[in-house]
């Protein structure tokens, strides 16, 4: 089954090295299940001071904070009696997070430039994103690692604009294009238009299922673990299938919130006082009603994603489900509004808890060998020159 | 030292094997699969400790050990001579935590107050004549489509008045400006563009009719807007706020950020409301000016129950005329009894007339 997906999906780098010899899956492979060990409390710690240092060193800290926060996370999750381990190093993490800072920047600025070079930006801007999503996806894969044994990432640097251009060009530009048309113009300018919008927003709706497919496969089919490569065998028409679902309860949520408005609106015609106590009644219940659409969906994904997902023929499994989810998000909300934000480290624990003790994988994890250009010494520093910096996309 | 239990892994295949750990001297003896190897303890990286997961140490040659033991790890550690690090510190004691809460805490609150508002100040100081002006003629450009007609060219007489008493009024110092009058459907309201263009609407003159200091005291608060340049203020704190507000809350609820965002933004607008506020104020009262006659307009605005006085949104009652203060958070402007309550006290007060002397009628100069 991994062979044929090397054989047929293009961009394959070959130049990665020799076919997987993974083990056939033995027949009473025990199953293991991800757990996470990280508490609020020890979290809040690393946070707080994390957050002190970084605002004092004006940002220069927050690479560091970035290093130990994942490797906090990394370290605390257990499969198999053995946890995961992060060694990216700080300054790639500044430096990329630098060269990000400019492009917004340039970004920003386009509007007020002649619009020659506000095009030239938006064009260089498109253009670059490929290549800094492919050197993001290699640095993370590459600087984590389970057992002394790293991740690799080996898609081609041409899968990444194959996912990305036709993107850019089909929703992307027009969609920008339109606003630049609209923006500033009277209402009935603006009616006009409206067709053309409807026909993106069409395009967008249409499309992203597949976009979404594309780009998870191209994350999951080339990563690899050692010598040995992932897999993902996700049909097309189940990733459209489950869109549909999400999108439903979008919309159902967007009627309810609606109907919310509606409600709150009545109130506020006859009776001020009145909504100004429940008001804030209101903004708590349109939060809940995000908490459902946010659970829902990201469950859904996760569990497709990783649930096709396997690792030398050795399946991964995650069935996390919608309701200790929705739990999870409803007390995220509550706790942070209440605490005024002192509530994210426990809350960035619980979301890590839940979506990871969904997780389980039938394999051997004593039989994985590191590939030949990783073991160079624990420091990695070819890593370090190769993977200059990282851009976090 | 005792021998500390390790999973030891070499780093080249994820096969663990049960071995033992050692400090001895300057080395880190490592005794596993019956051999023993020896590594200079300065070359041996230590990870921080966590409470309920196995430390790791690694070697030069990539292999790992994972110790599973607090305890043993600690010993380890401890006789290596290689201590936790400062970070690890910082990050496992509860009293620096909380120390570094309480200095977080007050870098948030004085950034708010102090911080936000003074990068503002600085950058629409120093904010360049071209951005200015890009700012006012979109703003200007858009005002057609909410429904304001042109700038009129031909001035009334009491138009005319009031804007050669306005220039009188103001000190050398006054950005430059030019005064538009507006129909904008009967609604009373007036602003101030960046670019020094102040509107003054139909509905605002209709209100003003007969009590022209009023109108001088909205003609004062507009340009104490262009004064402290409060449009390029507020597009700045307003975007610095709603970066920290993401950066803080974005990772849990966007809903959060925005309306942290919102909150604060607002809060932001009354502070320049009532600084608009105080320089019509000592604009008119330094010239003997009372500003009573504008808190009356500002009541009679909100008594029509139509968009009461220079402000950008009001929900219009639905029911009819009301008299309804909405609490200070959720409004742009402080509440209309405030700002009326200050334009009522404090006015310059006209000479006192003994009832007992006279009515003298005022002297002219001598007729020879």
């Amino acid at each position: 089954m991994t062979s044929e997906v090397i054989d047929t999906v293009p961009g394959w780098d070959t130049s990665a090295v020799p076919p997987a010899e993974g083990p056939k899956e033995p027949a009473e492979a025990t199953r293991y299940h991800i757990e996470f060990t990280g508490s609020g409390s020890e979290y809040f710690k690393i946070w707080i001071v994390n957050l002190l240092l970084t605002i004092v060193t004006v940002g220069i800290y927050s690479a560091w904070a970035k290093v130990r926060r994942l490797r906090y996370f990394y370290g605390n999750t257990h499969l198999a009696g053995s946890t995961f381990d992060f060694h990216g190093k700080p300054t790639s993490i500044l430096l990329g997070r630098i060269i990000a800072a400019v492009l917004f920047a340039l970004y920003s600025a386009s509007p007020r430039l002649p619009l020659f070079l506000e095009v030239v930006i938006a064009v260089s801007l498109i253009a670059i994103f490929p290549w800094l999503f492919w050197r993001s996806q290699k640095f993370r894969l590459g600087n984590s690692s389970y057992r002394g044994v790293r991740f690799r990432f080996m898609g081609a640097l041409g899968g990444s604009y194959a996912l990305f251009i036709p993107a850019a060009l089909l929703v992307l530009a027009p969609q920008l294009l339109f606003q630049r048309l609209v923006i500033g113009r009277p209402p009935s300018e603006v009616m006009k238009w409206l067709p053309f919008q409807f026909l993106i927003f069409g395009l967008e709706l249409v499309l992203f299922p597949l976009f979404y497919w594309a780009l998870k496969r191209y994350q999951h089919a080339y990563a690899g673990f050692g010598t040995a490569r992932f897999s993902f065998d996700a049909r097309i028409r189940s990733a459209y299938w489950m869109m549909t679902k999400i999108l439903l309860v979008y919309f159902g949520s967007l009627f309810v919130v609606g109907l919310g408005f509606g409600v709150f609106g009545i109130v506020a015609a006859r009776n001020k006082p009145l909504m100004f106590a429940l008001l804030p009644l209101f903004l708590i219940a349109g939060g809940l009603s995000l908490s459902i659409l946010t659970a829902y969906a990201t469950t859904r994904m996760q569990n497709f994603i990783w649930s096709h997902t396997a690792l030398s023929n050795q399946p991964i499994h995650s069935g996390v489900r919608f309701r200790d989810v929705f739990k999870v998000h409803v007390v995220n909300f509550l706790g942070t509004l209440f605490t005024l934000g002192l509530f994210y480290p426990f809350a960035a624990v619980r979301y890590a808890r839940v979506h990871l003790h969904g997780i389980s994988w039938r394999g051997d994890p004593e039989v994985f060998a590191a590939h030949a250009a990783d073991t160079g010494g624990a420091t990695g520093s070819e890593f370090g020159d190769f993977l200059g910096f990282d851009i976090g996309l | 030292m005792d021998r500390v239990p390790v999973l030891h892994f070499d780093g080249r295949t994820t096969r663990s094997e049960r071995g033992w750990v050692a400090v001895e001297g300057d080395d880190l003896v490592l005794t596993v699969g019956g051999s023993e190897r020896r590594f200079p303890t300065r070359s041996v990286s230590f990870t921080p400790a966590y409470a309920r997961a196995p430390a790791r140490i690694g070697f030069e040659d990539g292999a790992t050990c994972e110790i599973g033991s607090a305890d043993d790890y600690n010993r380890l550690r401890a006789a290596a001579r290689r201590g936790t690090g400062w970070a690890e510190r910082l990050e496992t004691r509860w009293r620096y935590a909380l120390g570094a809460l309480v200095l977080v805490v007050a870098c948030g609150v004085g950034g708010y107050v102090w911080g936000i508002p003074l990068a503002g100040e600085v950058l629409a100081r120093k904010a360049p004549p071209w951005v200015v002006e890009a700012i006012g003629r979109s703003s200007r450009q858009q005002l057609e489509t909410l429904g304001f007609g042109p700038p009129r060219e031909l001035l009334t007489d009491e138009e005319r008045h009031v804007t050669a008493r306005f220039a009188a009024l103001l000190p050398p110092d006054a950005p430059h400006y030019v005064i538009e009058f507006r129909t904008w459907h009967q609604r009373a309201n007036a602003f101030a563009l960046p670019d020094g263009h102040i509107v003054v609407t139909d509905g605002m003159e209709q209100f003003a009719r007969g009590h022209e200091d009023a109108l001088l005291f909205v003609l004062g608060h507009e340009m104490g807007h262009l004064y402290y340049r409060h449009s390029l203020q507020s597009l700045t704190r307003a975007s610095l706020l709603s970066g920290a507000a993401a950066y803080l809350f974005g990772d849990v609820s966007s809903a959060l950020a925005v309306l942290a965002g919102g909150l604060g933004s607002l809060h932001y607008s009354r502070e320049f409301e009532t600084q608009a506020d105080d320089y019509g104020i000592a604009l008119l009262r330094s010239h003997g000016i009372s500003t009573a006659p504008a808190a009356d307009l500002f009541d009679r605005i909100e008594a029509s129950g139509g968009n009461a006085g220079p402000q950008k949104s009001r929900p219009t009652t639905a029911s009819g005329p009301h008299r309804v203060d909405f609490p200070g958070y959720l409004s742009t402007h402080p509440a209309t009894s405030e700002r009326t309550a200050k334009l009522r006290s404090g006015n310059p007060v006209p000479p006192e007339i003994d009832p007992a002397e006279p009515r003298r009628a005022p002297v002219p100069a001598d007729p020879q």
